[in-house]
């Protein structure tokens, strides 16, 4: 874990700045967990005396003559230049490393220690400072996570409230869904608190998610529960007819989406596992309050006036009855429609790429995507590649094996993107140019086997130390740095096949690489495979799950249409958006596929009853729409609302993952209604007199739930 | 349905146990501990 303090001056070499350099060096090292800091003022600086090789700080004393001398010095050795000291030599860093055991909380402590000491240093000097490197990154990600958590939950509440307020128009109904799904994320968030799992950016996002998936349950119950009422039952009875019908599907509603999050455990990256076992946990918590707690708080309440709450629904039931009656005149136009959107939606989703970076998860105008950019204007490339060198005990002491890993150099340096290497190779030139008096012709490799280990042996005993970063101690391994700008991952793993692919075709090295490049590249493919993976599980699962509940194979599959439909205009989306497919946005499919399901799920159950009842297609799917399409339009603006919420966070990715589930819904909601009516009447699945002889009890709409208690 | 019966006839005790499990689940939450997310 490396970070980066940067700034700028012109001229940089003034005893000032050599002032504040000393001062932040000193001041940085002290700062807890950190390993090393190296500066302009305490770099290795290496010249030849007599035939003694002389190794000490580049900068011995500040006093003003002292300046102009140490400018010469540092602009004489190609070793700093872009990595301490900038082409041109108006901006310097100082670069610091974090112990590897630092834990994250350690990680966080140590970064705002480094803040402050930029922030006082700035203060007293007006110069302007930039953090970079990966520590920044890793450390403002956690931040921004903790700060989106605290804004996500009360607008999520906030927002989902005045939806509740629009379907029921009666603050009871608002308030008991809600605390039905309040409890089920004190309960998850309990029991993730008490099993000890680590807090982290997917876990901000969990409670949104909960919230706005697990008040469905709640409403679809309500919703029913009113409706029982005006048929003239008391609330007693309301409750065990709503039980009755509504516990099935809103058991499986609660398995699909559980199934949908349990994919997640499909993903290698532990961080998301551990989000969709906790989530469906969730779910199962809401479904439990749903249908335990809430009917039992319930039965507690009078019954509210019936007049207020059909007026309130009146004009969205009146709407969904005349989209109801045009889409059973124009099934065909749908189904063209439907074809049509197919074709555009493969067409989109074949755009998808992966290419994404660790930079790009923040916004814009990010403070540290700016000091990011500063620094690589200004300076040099905060990514690094380590290509890691091995042979045989001493193999690094040979001439033959360091012009190989020389020529790894110059090629690595002849890539795009690429603004640095540092390797042994530097080390043995710097040397051997200070054994001859500093003569820029004898800045090579030495040719024999015992000049190296002369020149080398010398350098450790005039007390050098920095050469130990790049190679063992019995010279058997060594390692390459390569700094390239902050790119794509796709660009960055290209980068590093063409290295490796040099190094084994043109100089037969084997080569290990690590570094943030390979995390990156290792984190892409992951990705890939996780989308494919738990996408392929979700839609398995929910397909049987279907099945099974609608015991018909048929309508099991059938149903899959209306919601496999917004998934592929999603990627669509995607694909033309620009949208990679990330940590975050891969695990978006099957996700809003297990969720839209779910009004599917209530939709063609009522169907089936209302089928049974009334024995005919048209009625059946009028009836069904009528009863049910306010509860299904609630439940999907809840979901789109809740998960808008997530637009305002930090990070690209949960906005992503917001938009996405947002505009799934939506495109479900469309499938729902207008897409799976036109189906079903097209392909007549049920044969009508199977289903009325299914259904124990046919009653008239009028006496329907009559004389069962 | 009997389970529906015996839950409206048990209904204060189902909520009451669920507001103390939520009572217990909330004593557990501010403890919970922030770590690296990209661990591997």
């Amino acid at each position: 874990m490396f970070f980066i303090v940067v700034f700028k001056d012109e001229p940089l070499f003034t005893p000032s700045n050599l002032a504040l350099i000393a001062s932040l060096t000193v001041q940085l090292e002290q700062v807890p967990y950190v390993r090393q800091v190296t500066s302009l003022t305490n770099v290795e600086y290496l010249y030849g005396q007599q035939d003694r090789l002389v190794v000490e700080p580049l900068v011995q004393g500040l006093e003003a003559p002292n300046a102009e001398a140490i400018r010469q010095r540092a602009r004489s050795k190609p070793m700093y230049r872009d990595a301490l000291i900038s082409a041109d030599g108006a901006t310097t860093a100082i670069l610091g490393e974090l112990e590897k055991v630092a834990s994250m909380s350690e990680e966080m402590a140590a970064v705002s220690t480094i803040q402050s000491i930029m922030r006082q240093a700035e203060a007293e000097s007006g110069k302007q400072l930039y953090l970079g490197g990966y520590l920044a990154m890793d450390v403002e990600i956690m931040q921004a996570s903790e700060r989106d958590v605290l804004k996500f939950i009360p607008l999520t509440i906030g927002v989902i409230f005045l939806v509740l307020w629009f379907t029921f128009r009666h603050w009871l109904p608002a308030a008991l869904s809600f605390a039905a799904v309040v409890i089920a994320l004190v309960w998850t968030f309990g029991l993730y608190a008490g099993l000890e799992n680590p807090y982290s950016m997917m876990t901000s996002i969990l409670p949104v998610v909960l919230i706005a998936i697990g008040i469905a349950d709640s409403v679809h119950i309500l919703i029913h529960y009113y409706e029982e009422l005006s048929y003239g039952l008391d609330r007693f009875q309301a409750i065990k007819m709503t039980l009755r019908k509504m516990l099935r599907p809103c058991l499986f509603t609660s398995l699909t989406t559980a199934v949908g999050f349990i994919s997640f455990l499909a993903s290698d990256i532990p961080i998301v596992r551990l989000t969709g076992l906790y989530a469906a946990v969730g779910i199962g918590f809401a479904f439990m309050l749903s249908v335990v707690a809430l009917p039992a708080l319930l039965s507690f309440f009078r019954a509210p006036q019936r007049a207020a709450r059909q007026q309130a629904a009146g004009r969205l039931v009146a709407f969904l009855d005349r989209l109801t009656g045009w889409t059973l005149d124009h099934p065909r136009a749908i189904l063209v429609g439907m074809s049509l959107l197919v074709l555009i939606g493969a067409w989109g989703a074949l755009r998808l790429s992966t290419d994404t970076t660790m930079l790009t998860m923040l916004k814009d105008d990010h403070p540290l995507r700016v000091d990011y950019a500063f620094i690589e204007e200004n300076l040099t490339g905060l990514s690094n590649l380590e290509l890691v060198v091995e042979g045989r005990a001493d193999a690094l002491r040979q001439p033959a094996l360091l012009n190989q890993l020389d020529a790894l150099s110059r090629f690595a340096q002849s890539r795009p993107h690429v603004r640095k290497t540092l390797s042994l190779v530097d080390y043995a030139k710097e040397i051997n140019q200070a054994l001859h008096g500093g003569d820029p012709a004898f800045y090579r490799i030495p040719e024999t086997p015992q000049a190296v280990a002369q020149s080398l042996l010398l350098y450790e005993f005039a007390g050098g130390k920095e050469l130990r970063d790049y190679v063992t101690a019995d010279y058997r391994s060594g390692r390459l740095t390569v700094l390239f700008d902050t790119v794509s991952s796709g660009q960055a793993a290209s980068l590093r096949r063409s290295i490796a692919d040099y190094a084994q075709t043109q100089l037969g090295l084997p080569l290990q690489t690590t570094g943030t490049i390979a995390l990156v590249e290792q984190m892409m493919d992951k990705v890939a495979l996780s989308q494919t993976k738990s996408i392929a599980i979700a839609l398995g699962l929910i397909a049987l799950l279907m099945g099974l509940l609608l015991r018909s194979v048929k309508l099991g599959l059938i149903s899959m249409i209306p919601n496999a439909l917004p998934i592929l205009l999603m990627f669509a989306v995607m694909g033309f958006a620009g949208i990679p497919l990330d940590a975050v946005t891969s695990i978006v499919a099957g996700l809003a596929l297990s969720i839209a399901v779910d009004d599917t799920i209530h939709y063609l159950t009522r169907f089936r009853r209302e089928l049974g009842r009334l024995g005919d297609y048209r009625q059946a799917l009028r009836r069904t729409t009528h009863t049910l399409g306010q509860a299904i339009v609630s439940t999907s603006v809840i979901l789109l609302a809740g998960f808008s919420v997530l637009l305002l966070g930090s990070f690209q990715g949960t906005m992503y993952f917001g938009l996405l589930i947002g505009l799934t819904m939506l495109f479900a909601l469309a499938g729902d209604l207008v897409l799976l009516p036109a189906l079903l009447l097209w392909l007549k699945p049920i044969r009508v007199e199977q289903q009325v002889a299914l259904v124990p009890f046919r009653v008239g709409a009028q006496d329907y739930g009559q004389g069962r208690r | 349905m009997n389970w529906i019966e015996a839950l409206l006839r048990r209904r204060r005790w189902v909520l009451l146990g669920t507001l103390l499990l939520s009572l217990a689940a909330a004593w557990f939450i501010p403890g919970m501990e922030s770590e690296d997310t990209y661990d591997g």
